[in-house]
């Protein structure tokens, strides 16, 4: 286990540096790059000249290039153009809003998929299992956007119960320390900030989490339909073990490996569905901001943030095949 | 009745596919012919395709749903009753079931009917011609890494690796923002970010291939490596990739329409039901009809499209699932 940590993080940087240099590639060399479509923006050729020699798009692309890396590794991935922001100091905000969202579209993912899943192998079959297994396909053939959508209609528009944009209400001012509203409010001893957080939180991570939670479902059932079957289960039953006993001890640990894996994948469609979910919503985190800077061509901003997500995504799959051998002791020799 | 192989509990059991539910549903997922029976399947007869659509219904109204969303979009030059991005000022943000108008109009004036109409044609040339460019370019790396092996595998792998580090939507948004949002642009960007999915089970199944004895027979024989892989391997692969690719229609199509609806699809005032929920969401207070009907009918197509997908997959127990 100790030597396939050690090559999985052997590998790690040579994927996040082709990761970084795919994202080069794509924003610099494909027809459209930022210079021309900076550039072309501004009137004066003046202003253009000074724009081509701040960016250092007046060198050649391996210069670039190796500036960009270099200017990388020092955590410095460039300034917004628009707002003159440092494209760190961006991420430093809107990241922990993604992450927020995330997690809680995780919790929503995995407390709804695994107990439908595992609902819709114990009654196999039945109309539980057929109902269960429908609403799963539908779940995630729904677009994520629509998805928000009926959401704001249904409880803000209609019930009015929850707010439908944004992640605090404007009333509400304190100044961020790490940006996690939850972990602010207890280092500044603020709970007044808990609530209208949640009430912001719940409708986008429903969003993502509801369209993600079909696909878990459908994991979870099969996985335990298979380990069901399984000779073991039946060695287990037949030496009289209770039915309990039996479900927690040997069908959820044997079907625990996929579903973990499924989990942890969901998590980039999750990452990607916050993007998604937070244009709907008005949410201020990375994804939006992304969008946001595409449309204004904020090409710095674009790259930043697509850097970030995807290593966020490369760091949670490899924190994914390593809890395996928590859950798997067969795979700890290895 | 052709009879196919399962595999039930550890072992593979002979079922009927027509008289198969149980054992088809017993694991949700048949086989095909396990290792050591190879041989070439019977060609199921039209007549067994109608059986097994009467016993899933869903199926075959999902398939009746696929075919006429097709047919209505490809007809809509000639069903919609006026021009979808004609403008009447004076008719601005009717409701449902005015004269004329049956689905009202939007707050341009333009009648949501045959927006609606035509709306659905840029998601599904994007998600049909997406996926086949995705299926050429998959099966071309798969194969060639597969049978090759050696550093030409290490490498396309690699490469491979590389665009699953992203979220694949979000690599689908980046090639669109670099390139500019237009319908081929939407179509590279899609395809690309599809083409990992295919190249990594066109890989596996042809390593899977490799290792039988009619490839070797074919290297004895002395027929030449493009020729092993083409017209000996290749065929062979066809099925699988077909299964999958119709489940990564559904999500190339909820692609499509994410893209559409950040604006990074086809640009307005073209008719695009992705862009149409994102035009409608303004009014959601007023006409919550505009934002919620495109929304329904790409929901409808994708299912349709997943339905299909997991009935193909129950059949012939190929490839893995799809993420989405």
């Amino acid at each position: 286990m100790t030597s396939e940590l050690i090559r999985r993080l052997a590998v790690l940087p040579l994927l996040l540096w082709a990761v970084v240099t795919l994202v080069f590639v794509l924003l610099r060399i494909l027809p459209g790059d930022a210079a021309t479509m900076l550039t072309a923006q501004v009137a004066s050729q003046e202003v253009r000249d000074r724009i081509v020699i701040e960016l250092g798009l007046d060198q050649s692309l391996w210069q670039q290039y190796l500036i960009y890396l270099g200017d990388l590794l020092r955590l410095d991935a460039g300034v917004s153009y628009i707002s003159g922001r440092s494209v760190t100091s961006l991420i430093y905000t809107t990241l922990p809003v993604t992450i927020e969202l995330a997690v809680a579209a995780a919790l929503i993912m995995a407390a709804l998929g695994l107990t439908s899943g595992m609902l819709a192998a114990a009654f196999r079959g039945s109309w539980i299992d057929v109902s269960v297994r429908f609403v799963a396909t539908v779940l995630f053939s729904v677009p994520w956007f629509w998805l928000g959508i009926v959401l704001i209609l249904v409880f803000s528009v209609q019930l009015g119960w929850l707010p439908s944009f944004g992640r605090l209400p404007p009333s509400v001012l304190y100044d961020p320390v790490t940006n996690f509203v939850l972990i602010d409010a207890i280092i500044l001893g603020q709970p007044q900030l808990i609530w209208p957080w949640l009430q912001h939180l719940i409708l986008p991570a429903l969003t993502v989490g509801l369209t993600t939670a079909g696909f878990v479902t459908r994991i979870t059932r099969v996985s335990f339909l298979e380990v069901m079957v399984e000779d073991f289960v039946r060695t287990a039953r037949m030496k009289g073990m209770s039915g309990s006993r039996v479900f927690w001890r040997h069908i959820c640990r044997n079907a625990a490996l996929p579903i973990v894996t499924i989990v942890g994948l969901m998590f980039g469609a999750m990452l990607g569905g916050s993007v998604i979910a937070e244009v709907v919503f008005a949410y201020p985190g990375i994804g939006r901001m992304m969008v946001d800077a595409i449309f204004q061509r904020d090409y710095s901003v674009v790259q930043g943030a697509a850097l970030v997500i995807a290593c966020l995504y490369i760091l949670v799959n490899l924190a994914t095949d390593l809890s395996y051998a928590l859950i798997d002791p067969r795979l700890r020799t290895a | 009745m052709p009879t196919a192989w399962a595999r039930i509990g550890r072992s593979w059991k002979p079922f009927r596919i027509c008289k198969g539910k149980a054992a088809v549903t017993g694991l949700d997922r048949a086989a095909s012919l396990p290792d050591g029976r190879a041989g070439r399947p019977k060609p199921i007869g039209l007549s067994a395709v109608f059986r097994h659509l009467a016993r899933r219904p869903v199926v075959a109204l999902s398939w009746v749903i696929v075919l006429a969303v097709m047919l209505v979009s490809l007809l809509a030059p000639w069903l919609a009753p006026f021009d979808p991005t004609d403008q009447a000022t004076t008719d601005r943000m009717l409701p449902m079931g005015s004269d004329a108008f049956a689905m009202g109009t939007d707050q341009f004036g333009r009648d949501q009917l045959s927006r609606l109409l035509w709306g659905g044609r840029p998601l599904i040339v994007i998600s049909l011609v997406s996926v086949a460019i995705a299926i050429a370019a998959g099966f071309v790396i798969g194969l060639c890494a597969g049978y090759l092996r050696g550093w030409i595998d290490m490498v396309l792998m690699r490469v491979m690796d590389v665009i699953l580090s992203f979220p694949l939507i979000l690599f689908a948004i980046v090639i669109v923002a670099a390139l500019g949002p237009n319908l081929i642009n939407v179509i590279i960007a899609i395809a690309l970010s599809q083409i990992p999915v295919f190249a990594r089970l066109v890989r596996a199944l042809t390593v899977g291939e490799t290792a039988k004895e009619y490839v070797l027979a074919g290297k004895a024989v002395g027929f030449s490596t493009p020729r092993i892989m083409l017209s000996e391997i290749a065929p062979n692969l066809v099925g699988p990739v077909i299964v999958q690719g119709t489940s990564v229609i559904a999500v190339a199509a909820l692609y499509s329409a994410a893209l559409s609806y950040l604006g990074l699809g086809i640009q307005p005032p073209e008719p695009d039901w992705g862009y149409m929920v994102k035009e409608g969401q303004q009014l959601l207070f007023f006409a919550p009809s505009l934002a919620l009907v495109p929304g329904i009918c790409i929901a409808v197509f994708v299912t349709a499209w997943n339905f299909i997908g997991d009935d193909l997959r129950d059949l012939f127990a190929a490839g893995g699932e799809t993420m989405p």
